[in-house]
């Protein structure tokens, strides 16, 4: 059987090495928990996403249509109300506006879960997206995201950090590739 | 050997400004590399420390961790298949088709399903393969293999691009606008995305102790490819394993600025468990790398995250082109690999090097690339049949400057005849080194002459 004659050969071939224990890392955190709105904001932004915060949740939606005032049929599903929607009719939403759970300070991603979503494919398949996330709920860097997120939580999770982008044509930015063509995020104080 | 690295490079060096255009896409993406890492991570050093020393104490428990993690995916629903080579590689995921009676299979970039000839495979027994990537789609369309292990349609300029869509896809003669482009692939690829009932991905981490994978993409297809078809397989090479979860805090940080100076990529996608009425695969691959394990100066080759660092800098890469490798995983780190899974076919490739290390520099997990290319040419020359001529020279070379005497004896034999011989005496089939370059003008007179005259 290949598992075992795979497993026999790393035994026999890393035999006369030594064992080095698992290292042990101190991360930096710079960034600085006063600062973490402003400096989220500032890498979204560079990461060509859309940035806006607001104050109140009932905000939302006002302030998301004037971002995207083109936008017919919109999907919203937030705080964890999973609005079903047929599988078939994912890829006719214009715009999806989904909740995001936890945001990275020092490069502007976000991390959305499945738990989160009706269907994993929502904020793929959408052409323009709006990830929420509360202020609570900025991190650091990824060392502290990823001490926060629990994998045996979640069956599926993403850190999206922008619209869908791609570079493979003589390698010309272009804004949109397979993805959504926009992101707008969306920081609830 | 008429295909070697040094005749596919001088074919590509022929069209000197191609290879200027060349040179500086590639190097564009070192440029951007060190401008997002001086920016953002002055502890980038010790980062490199901490990820090399993973990866080493990794390589060492490869086995336990390899146990751990298909326990884990198991427990999350997960089927664990195992491969040994490439060809069992590819039976196991044809077989995945064959069993959901599949004839539309998307896939994303995966450096190991080229590495296994995965495409020509299914392709044989009617199985329809579409590479969603954009680049790789583009080479797919024109039958080739990526020329770079990130940026597979790098070697191509948009012109070139424009011809092929216009006639793949209906676009507009002559209209090679990057996003006109792209609009028209992402509209043909999205009909594709929904119609497939396999999704096939490559993997950049398998995480041991939660049973991840970690897939990163900026287009978003491997999401769209394994969200939308009720099957998704994950086709990774053993090495990719990391131990924790939290080391991705540390290698998906290094990840992107290494490729191509993305502070991150657009999506960093985990997949844990099936999605809802799914079916979730993922096949480890050995394919030669368990063997790698026990070359004592190779094995640290295993550490590779495949950022492409190394491809970016090397100065042979950026002007020979990534076909003059003759293999899927060429540049510097594809050249102390491949010697290993066939040492006659590949003795060439540690040749392709100036040594100069720039890719030991750069490597994110501090694989000593320079030195194993060193390293891989003495076996090469222990081992096989060097050409000819470097044989004649090397061995000549070796007698003349292994002594005082036998240096002096050589000197006063040579430097009259340097002067005054014909060109096609000096420049021939035996002076390798003088293709392209210029001996240098002899001095009048030499070093110990020139002490005699003036010290002693």
């Amino acid at each position: 059987m290949s598992r075992d004659k795979i497993l026999q050969n790393i035994k026999m071939n890393n035999q006369g090495f030594n064992k080095t224990a698992y290292p042990v890392y101190h991360p930096i955190h710079r960034v600085q928990p006063s600062e973490y709105v402003e400096t989220y904001g500032q890498f979204v932004k560079a990461n060509r996403a859309k940035f806006i915060i607001v104050d109140h949740p009932d905000d939302i939606p006002g302030k998301v249509q004037d971002c995207f005032p083109n936008a017919k049929n919109v999907y919203s599903s937030l705080n964890g109300n999973l609005v079903p929607i047929d599988h078939d009719k994912i890829q006719e939403i214009d715009l999806a506006i989904i909740q995001g759970s936890y945001g990275v300070a020092n490069n502007g991603a976000t991390w959305v879960r499945d738990k989160d979503l009706f269907d994993r494919s929502i904020p793929f398949l959408c052409q323009y997206l709006t990830i929420v996330i509360s202020a609570d709920h900025l991190y650091a860097d990824l060392y502290e995201a990823y001490q926060k997120i629990d994998p045996d939580d979640q069956s599926y999770g993403v850190f999206i950090s922008g619209p869908s982008k791609t570079g493979d044509i003589e390698q010309a930015l272009v804004i949109g590739a397979h993805g959504p063509l926009e992101l707008l995020v969306v920081v609830v104080k | 050997m008429s295909n070697d690295h040094a005749t596919l490079g001088a074919a590509y060096l022929a069209d000197e400004p191609r290879v200027d255009w060349h040179n500086k896409a590639v190097f564009n993406f070192r440029h951007l590399r060190d401008k997002v890492i001086h920016a953002n991570m002055p502890e980038w050093e010790e980062m490199r420390s901490q990820a090399s020393a993973i990866k080493q104490h990794t390589l060492e428990h490869l086995d336990d961790y390899l146990l751990q993690f298909e326990a884990k995916a198991k427990e999350n629903g997960v089927t664990v298949h195992w491969a040994s080579t490439a060809e069992e590689h590819n039976q196991i995921v044809y077989s995945l088709i064959q069993k959901a009676k599949a004839t539309r299979v998307v896939k994303s970039k995966s450096m190991l399903t080229e590495e296994c000839q995965l495409n020509p495979y299914l392709e044989a027994r009617g199985v329809e393969i579409i590479d969603t990537d954009l680049g790789e789609r583009i080479v797919q369309m024109l039958d080739q293999p990526p020329s770079h292990i990130v940026a597979p349609a790098i070697h191509l300029k948009k012109e070139e691009i424009s011809d092929l869509f216009n006639k793949e896809l209906g676009t507009e003669k002559n209209n090679a606008d990057p996003t006109y482009l792209t609009r028209a692939a992402r509209k043909h690829l999205r009909e594709k995305f929904v119609s497939a009932q396999v999704g096939i991905t490559g993997g950049n981490f398998l995480v041991a102790d939660s049973g991840a994978v970690v897939v990163v993409t900026n287009e978003g297809n491997a999401d769209l490819g394994c969200h939308i078809p009720p099957i998704q397989i994950h086709c990774v090479g053993i090495e990719k394993m990391i131990p924790r979860w939290q080391d991705l805090g540390l290698f998906v940080r290094m990840l992107a600025p290494s490729a191509m100076g993305l502070l991150i990529t657009v999506y960093t996608s985990h997949y844990m468990k099936p999605k809802a009425g799914g079916e979730m695969h993922i096949v480890l691959v050995d394919n030669g790398r368990s063997d790698q394990l026990g070359s004592v100066h190779h094995r640290n080759s295993l550490k590779c995250i495949r950022c492409s660092a190394c491809f970016n800098t090397c100065p042979v890469f950026r002007r020979t082109g990534g076909f003059s490798y003759h293999t899927v995983i060429g540049g510097p780190i594809g050249s102390i690999l491949m010697p290993n899974k066939d040492i006659n076919e590949y003795k060439d490739l540690p040749f392709a090097s100036s040594l100069c290390g720039s890719c030991s520099d750069v490597c994110p997990v501090k694989i000593d690339i320079h030195n194993q290319l060193y390293k891989w040419r003495q076996e090469i020359n222990a081992k096989t049949t060097a050409s000819t001529s470097k044989k004649i020279m090397m061995s000549f070379a070796s007698k003349a400057l292994a002594s005082n005497q036998g240096m002096s004896r050589i000197n006063r034999l040579i430097r009259p005849m340097l002067k005054s011989l014909p060109r096609f005496m000096i420049y021939n089939r035996l002076n390798a080194w003088g293709k392209g370059r210029e001996m240098p003008p002899v001095p009048i007179e030499t070093f110990d002459q020139w002490y005699k005259n003036n010290r002693s």
